[in-house]
């Protein structure tokens, strides 16, 4: 069975004049939420324009759940959207806003001012509820365009860039409501150019440069696909001199391609992770090896990025 | 909760008009418009403390005045800035991606913003013009209630040109970027120009078509257009210049809605929008 609020997208390419802005992506974006990332100027906000229907793609379809987005009502009733820009009605209330946008939307009158009253709690304003958005503050605006994206309980959400300008205890909790959508069965999908944010909210992400898709799964899928690159482990030990000479005893091919002395460690770089741990495994068993801790150092969304970029520019 | 059906049709243009949050003047705008308006009756105010005499300009004043400025100048200036600001304002601020994401018709979209637009314009013309009438007829002895048919006519044909323009302008604002000063470019050609030229010229002109609509209900002189005058020439019938302002209306409406559907809002298109008006 097709899972719902399915968002895929084929051979899609779009140009602005003479520069690409996507080429040819192919991509499905499902339930749960999913960090698009990359540099500014990735392609990401056109992307993001597409999906949502504010474009038309060059080339390409862009699909809801096998339908159309662009001008096709039942899509657009599918999918809310922040906006990257902080652009709002400055001179009505929060309340009347989402009132607005609620019977546009299909709401009568009397359900229009509930469920704003409801998402305006949810995303954390109910202080503000009569107040013009003029006068907010960037965490507030921020806050209220989540709501507005929120308030017809969309299949599809798509956050365009959404925690700049929040600080850090609004960021947290623009944090937890993203997790909680994407825990509720919605598809959300949240770019950014700020990895750790990302890694914050979904290990599932979508990393873009130059219009294309660099890579897309979970953090380890990815970097386990990067097979040119020897994995930097940390190892803990007692002493990390004798941990070092009997790493370098080791002959096996590609188990050992680096090593690093630190005060109470070993930085290790090896082609074959799984071997070396099964060797530690064993070395510990015999009591030739004592391992505190084993920390992978690049298995963070950061040297991911930066290997496959490395890699589509040595290719 | 289950999510409610959008609106669809009838219900969804009401739905766009009386939730316009943009497109309403403000600030120095909303004061130059107010003055705009209301120009004719200061003038007649003044007029009538300046001199001594205690009477107004009478009802061909107001001919005049309704001819020669409100139809000519204070209609189509004032339906410049609601007109093209009814969707204008949305790519300027960036938050057209507010209106062209809803699951609305595009149609419906522009059919109600263009009909909150025109009760924008109404509510700006009619009251200073029903003031600037009782001022015209002051000391008239039962001229104010003599003429209330003349005045009904004014004020549909006020109604009507309001209605078309509020279409055109809107037209500009979601088509151009710079819709005000495109707008002002086209009353300039086609309301101040080209009104005044001959009849085959000035039928392009819609201040022209109604002034002759005017004419012929009222059958009124004073209603009659000067270049009918000087060049003895039968002004157009009643039927022509009707058909011509709601064609215009109607075709600037039709080329809106396509226009919405074409159009692309957010990112870097609502910045480089951003000096449409």
């Amino acid at each position: 069975m097709t899972a719902r609020g399915l968002v895929k997208l084929e051979k899609v390419s779009r140009w602005f004049g003479d520069v690409i802005a996507l080429n040819a992506v192919d991509l499905e974006l499902g339930p749960g939420v999913t960090g698009l990332l990359g540099p500014n100027g990735a392609g990401k906000t056109t992307l993001i324009r597409l999906i949502v229907g504010l474009a038309s793609p060059g080339s390409g379809r862009v699909l809801l759940d096998g339908e159309p987005v662009r001008n096709h009502l039942p899509s657009l009733a599918r999918i809310g959207y922040v906006a990257d820009a902080d652009a709002l009605y400055d001179d009505v209330t929060a309340k009347r806003f989402l009132e607005d946008q609620a019977v546009m939307r299909g709401f009568d009158a009397a359900a229009a001012s509930k469920r704003a009253v409801e998402v305006l709690e949810r995303v954390g304003l109910p202080d503000a509820i009569e107040r013009r958005s003029g006068g907010f503050s960037k965490g507030m605006r921020q806050r209220l365009k989540l709501a507005q994206a929120m308030l017809h309980e969309p299949d599809v959400l798509v956050l365009d860039e959404p925690l700049t300008g929040l600080d850090p205890v609004m960021r947290r909790d623009y944090i937890r409501v993203i997790r909680e959508l994407g825990d509720e069965g919605k598809t959300v999908v949240v770019s950014s150019h700020v990895l750790h944010e990302i890694e914050a909210m979904t290990d599932s992400i979508v990393l873009m440069r130059h219009g294309q898709v660099l890579a897309e799964g979970t953090v380890t899928e990815i970097r386990d696909t990067l097979d040119t690159h020897a994995r930097r482990i940390r190892l803990a030990a007692a002493d990390p001199r004798a941990f070092a000479r009997r790493l370098l005893e080791e002959p096996e091919e590609g188990l050992l391609v680096g090593l690093t002395l630190e005060p109470e460690a070993v930085v290790v770089e090896t082609m074959h992770p799984d071997r070396l741990t099964r060797f530690l495994g064993r070395a510990a068993a015999a009591g030739e090896l004592r391992v505190r801790t084993i920390e992978p150092l690049d298995e963070d969304l950061r040297s991911v990025f930066a290997y496959l970029t490395q890699s589509r520019e040595a290719s | 909760m289950t999510r409610p059906t959008p609106p669809r049709g009838l219900a969804a243009a009401l739905a766009a008009a009386r939730t316009t949050a943009s497109g309403a003047p403000r600030g120095r705008r909303l004061v130059g418009m107010v003055l705009l308006a209301w120009l004719p009756v200061l003038v007649q105010i003044l007029r009538l403390t300046l001199s001594d005499s205690s009477r107004g300009a009478g009802f061909a004043g107001f001919a005049q005045g309704v001819t020669g400025i409100y139809l000519a100048f204070i209609v189509p200036l004032t339906m410049i800035f609601l007109g093209t600001a009814a969707f204008g304002d949305e790519w300027a601020s960036g938050t057209a991606h507010y209106v062209v994401g809803l699951p609305v018709s595009r149609a419906a979209l522009v059919v109600g913003r263009w009909f909150a637009a025109a009760r924008r314009g109404l509510l700006f013309v009619l009251p200073p013009l029903l003031v600037f009438y009782v001022t015209s007829l002051l000391g008239f002895e039962d001229a104010l209630t003599h003429y209330l048919p003349e005045l009904a006519s004014v004020v549909l044909v006020v109604c009507f040109l309001v209605l078309a323009y509020a279409a055109v302008f809107q037209l500009f604002g979601v088509f151009l970027r710079r819709a005000v000063m495109t707008s002002f470019v086209y009353v300039f050609l086609f309301e101040m120009l080209t009104a005044n030229l001959p009849q085959s010229f000035a039928a392009f002109s819609m201040s022209f078509q109604a002034r002759n609509i005017l004419f012929q209900v009222t059958g009124m002189d004073m209603f009659r257009l000067p270049t009918t005058n000087l060049l003895a020439v039968e002004p157009l019938p009643l039927s022509a210049s009707i058909a011509t302002i709601a064609g215009i209306g109607a075709g600037a409406l039709v080329l809106a809605t396509l226009a919405l559907r074409s159009k692309e809002s957010g990112g870097e298109v609502a910045a480089a929008d951003a000096a449409s008006t």
